[in-house]
């Protein structure tokens, strides 16, 4: 499997400029992937990609290396990651981590009917330059699930993390993301809500500082009636940050009842700042609603003048205003746990943030 | 206590809009300022506070012999000058109670003074959500977020009861409120105000000075004053306007 992924790659292409799904990457960095994919020894007994069932529920998971065409979806299995399979069972309450046991990691989830998990993935704290990872996500019938994570990644690492998304019908999925990072990032995602009345929410809050270059590639396909999405992204970028949002929501012919939400404000500390947004609708029904807003901007000149005029100093203002800017994408995630964790890490984070 | 000796400022793209005002206000003192818009009343409080918008050209701000103009916007506050604004804005996400606190243990920081305990911030805070009449709900909301027009003014009020400036720059503050909000803010106006602190009253109306009775009433017309007397002066203003004024001017 290995050995094809890494065919699939070189036949894909390593990603230019030009592809538009990679517009906004500096893929200069990915120059030497290449070379790298070739060079690599493959051990002789690769680990079989098809989990083996550890409850009686079998697994739906195959990886379709044919039709991919996302070299993120495939890079953590060409670098070999182990895949590590997990099983909610039905009507399960959990909790969990989820620690990548590699720089390159592979986990699908399979979530069993009407099981609540709350999942915190935990950063890739390998110092290896590069690191990627994949999640498959299987959301049973009813179920709920809590996804978020918070990431610190130093200059110079490069990130990748991919994720799919099943979402089968009247099951709801919440990702909450918070980077603070310096690192060049890029998350991808595929999200199918294949069954009516499934709901996916994403809020991300991205801190950018030093030399980061962040980006998010995601899809949302509607394939069934009655099922909405949000997504909801802030960006605060300091020194000579970059973020890019490519968002797109699909809609298909026979979603009937489909509401669709996209808002991405940004908020550019400093003048070497920069941010990319691509919305993207394609919508192939008439009982949509689908709604998307853009902001870039400073922080408000008048918000600071009226907050020194109470005697705040200029400094505590501007952490002030940050703050309550990045708060409000954590205060809109409903679920507590992650909120909360979030919470206490963005207090700290808010503090190494600088204006260059 | 504030002395203002000749001041002019102008917007950044070089309009004049102060054109030399001289203003004593001694502790103790109410004065009010009057004149038709965009005489340059609100300006005058800006350019005192230290707002970005504005230059200034010339002339001098002491409050309590420390040069106002010298110092940022922050250290004017907490030297003791506070201003109301015509129209306070709405700051969502910063929760009023907690900007309170900071505003306040900014001033003692700046005196050098410790963090004010929970307990005392407790008993302040609702004796001046008392003196305002504040709703409850006003604990739980963002900084001005969703109030309306009266509720930012009475808010402006809170936080001057909360701060006790030595000066406070008023701008319309009766604007928007009606009778019984106006006798409120009036009444927590009067109960803020000692011997030792003084109040500048932007209004429009006599009915403000019926409740906050000023000892000195100035006319602003294009940038100057251009005529001061007692609380008379403002009888005559609501009963004959400006235009004999402005003619002679
Ligand atoms: N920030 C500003 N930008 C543009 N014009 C301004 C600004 N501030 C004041 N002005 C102009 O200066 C003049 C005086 O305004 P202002 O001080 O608000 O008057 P008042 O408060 O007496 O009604 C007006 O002509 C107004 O349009
Ligand atoms: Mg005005």
């Amino acid at each position: 499997m290995q050995r094809e992924a890494i065919q699939k790659i070189l036949a894909l292409g390593i990603p230019k400029q030009r592809d538009e799904a990679w517009t906004f990457f500096p893929v200069s960095k990915l120059r030497l992937l290449a070379t790298q994919l070739q060079t690599l020894e493959i051990p002789a007994t690769t680990t079989p990609l098809t989990p083996s069932a550890k409850t009686s529920v079998p697994s739906p998971f195959s990886l379709d290396l044919a039709n991919e065409t996302d070299i993120a979806a495939l890079l953590p299995i060409a670098f070999g990651a182990k895949t590590l399979s997990k099983m909610i069972a039905k009507n399960a309450v959990e909790q969990g981590i989820l620690k990548p046991r590699d720089e390159n990691a592979h986990t699908v989830f399979e979530i069993g009917q009407g099981a609540k998990v709350s999942l915190e993935l935990l950063e890739n704290i390998s110092d290896r330059d590069f690191a990627s990872e994949r999640l498959d996500i299987f959301v049973g019938k009813d179920a709920e699930l809590e996804l978020f994570s918070a990431e610190k990644g130093h200059e110079g690492a490069i990130r990748f993390r991919h994720f799919e998304i099943h979402l089968a019908e009247g099951s709801t999925v919440r990702v909450l993301d918070l980077n603070e990072t310096s690192a060049t990032m890029r998350l991808s995602g595929v999200v199918k809500l294949e069954g009516e009345n499934s709901h996916f929410e994403y809020r991300s809050l991205n801190l950018n500082k030093g030399m980061a270059s962040t980006h998010v590639h995601l899809r949302i396909e509607h394939k069934a009636p009655h099922c909405t999405s949000s997504q909801f992204v802030r960006n605060l970028l300091g020194d000579s940050a970059y973020a890019s949002y490519d968002g797109a929501v699909i809609v298909g012919t026979h979603c009937t009842g489909t509401l669709s939400s996209q808002l991405v404000n940004t908020i550019l500390i400093s003048e070497d700042a920069k941010i990319s947004v691509k919305p993207v609708l394609k919508i192939y029904h008439d009982d949509v609603e689908c709604t998307h807003g853009n902001t870039c901007g400073t922080l408000d000149a008048e918000s600071i003048y009226y907050l020194q005029s109470r005697g705040i100093s200029f400094t505590d203002a501007h952490r002030i205003l940050m703050r309550a800017f990045a708060e409000e994408v954590l205060l809109a995630h409903p679920i507590a746990t992650g909120r909360e964790r979030l919470q206490k890490i963005l207090q700290e984070s808010l503090n190494g943030l600088s204006k260059n | 206590m504030l002395s203002i000796q000749n001041l002019k400022a102008s917007l950044n793209d070089g309009t004049q809009i102060l054109k030399g005002i001289n203003l004593e206000v001694k502790p103790g003192e109410i004065h009010a300022i009057m004149g038709l818009n965009g005489s340059g009343k609100s300006t005058l409080s800006k350019v005192i506070s230290g707002h970005p918008a504005y230059h200034v050209d010339g002339g001098s701000v002491f409050l309590n012999g420390k040069d106002l103009l010298s110092m940022d916007v922050s250290a004017r506050a907490n030297e003791g000058f506070f201003i109301s604004m015509q129209y306070p804005i709405e700051i969502p996400g910063v929760p009023n109670v907690e900007f309170l606190r900071m505003a306040m243990d900014s001033q003692r920081a700046y005196r050098k003074e410790p963090k004010i305990s929970d307990e005392e911030f407790k008993t302040r805070l609702n004796s001046s959500m008392e003196l305002l009449e504040m709703d409850e709900r006003y604990r739980e909301r963002g900084l001005n977020d969703g109030f309306s027009g009266g509720e930012k003014k009475r808010n402006e009020i809170l936080q001057m009861a909360m701060l006790e400036p030595r000066i406070s720059f008023l701008d319309e503050t009766d604007s928007g409120l009606d009778i019984d909000a106006l006798r409120i803010v009036a009444n927590g106006i009067n109960h803020i105000m000692d011997s030792s602190r003084a109040v500048i009253l932007v209004t429009h109306y006599q009915r403000l000075l019926d409740y906050v009775k000023p000892h000195f009433v100035h006319v602003l017309h294009r940038g100057k004053i251009v005529l001061s007397g007692g609380p008379e002066l403002a009888l005559k203003l609501e009963e004959l306007g400006y235009d004999w004024i402005t003619e002679e001017a």
